[in-house]
């Protein structure tokens, strides 16, 4: 970039900001001494620690809740009995389906014999 | 100087945190100053500004990520106490942070300024960049930083960094063609 090199022609190699003597070499000790004290808190990857009884704990309630959870489970939902499960679910279906065409029929104001009727008229044919 | 794995290793373990945070402390404080310097301009004010960054870190020691660079999280910090002093400065009345002649007699007044009228003037227009501007050219061409380790730094994308650094590099290159 030619404006770069311009820039580097003017501005020089050169810091025109200093700093008193021995400034650096102070700086460190007179922080440390300024620095508050603070529960120390271990640093780890991934950032929040810990501890290895913390995990145990952790580990121990997970499991407890996993155990609980299927006892729960097989008592509403004991083996063996999947078939009659399985089954109530399209036992209800066909119920609302029939519920469906005597409502139907009811509002269509139709009888059996209307509709035998209807299914044998040979005129559309 | 210490490497970054024992000083992490001391920093990790409670009984030789402190200890190790000394050592954060005389491996960055040099390097950071300097930029901070660059963004405030008087050494006290870069003194104070760099002892609350340090004090920042230590703060909040046990929000720093070990799977980032101490560098790059020392770096944010000092830009960000860097930044947030001057707008403070800007938003008071009574110092004229942005006038360029106020700004360039203050640098010419200044003990611990070695550099001529040209340099305080040069100076001065800089102040005026915008901040991130002016903090995206100090990193690059005084630190000579990557973009990929300053977008990590500031937050920004690479490119936008680089956007800005070519517009800061413009500006400045024209307040030298007018003021030849």
């Amino acid at each position: 970039m030619k404006e770069l090199s311009h820039i580097r022609r003017k501005l020089g190699d050169e810091n025109p900001f200093r700093v008193p003597d021995g400034y650096f070499d102070n700086f460190a000790t007179q922080l440390m001494d300024k620095l508050p004290e603070r529960a120390p808190v271990s640093i780890q990857k991934g950032g929040v620690a810990i501890s290895p009884i913390r995990r145990w704990l952790y580990a121990a309630a997970c499991f407890c809740v996993v155990l609980v959870g299927a006892t729960a489970y097989f008592i509403n939902h004991p083996l063996g009995a999947s078939d009659e499960a399985s089954s109530e679910p399209h036992h209800l279906s066909i119920s609302a389906s029939e519920l469906y065409e005597q409502e139907f029929a009811d509002y269509a104001m139709m009888d059996n014999a209307d509709i035998y009727a209807f299914l044998t008229d040979t005129s559309y044919e | 100087m210490a490497d970054d794995r024992k000083i992490m290793h001391m920093l990790a373990c409670p009984e030789t945190q402190r200890k190790g945070f000394e050592l954060v402390v005389r491996q960055y404080s040099e390097q950071l100053y300097w930029q901070v310097r660059r963004i405030v301009l008087c050494h006290e004010d870069a003194n104070d500004v760099l002892q609350n960054t340090f004090i920042k870190a230590w703060n909040h020691l046990d929000s720093f990520r070990k799977d980032s660079k101490l560098s790059t999280w020392l770096y944010r910090i000092a830009v960000n106490e860097s930044l947030d002093f001057v707008r403070r400065q800007k938003a008071m009345p009574s110092v004229s942070a942005d006038d360029e002649a106020s700004v360039a007699n203050m640098l010419l007044a200044d003990p611990y300024f070695d550099g001529d009228e040209t340099q305080a003037q040069l100076q001065a227009a800089m102040a005026k960049l915008p901040d991130v501007q002016r903090t995206v050219f100090n990193l690059r061409y005084f630190e000579g930083m990557k973009y990929s380790e300053m977008s990590r730094v500031l937050n920004t994308s690479e490119g936008a960094l680089k956007a800005s650094y070519h517009i800061a590099v413009k500006k400045i290159s024209e307040y030298f063609d007018t003021h030849d």
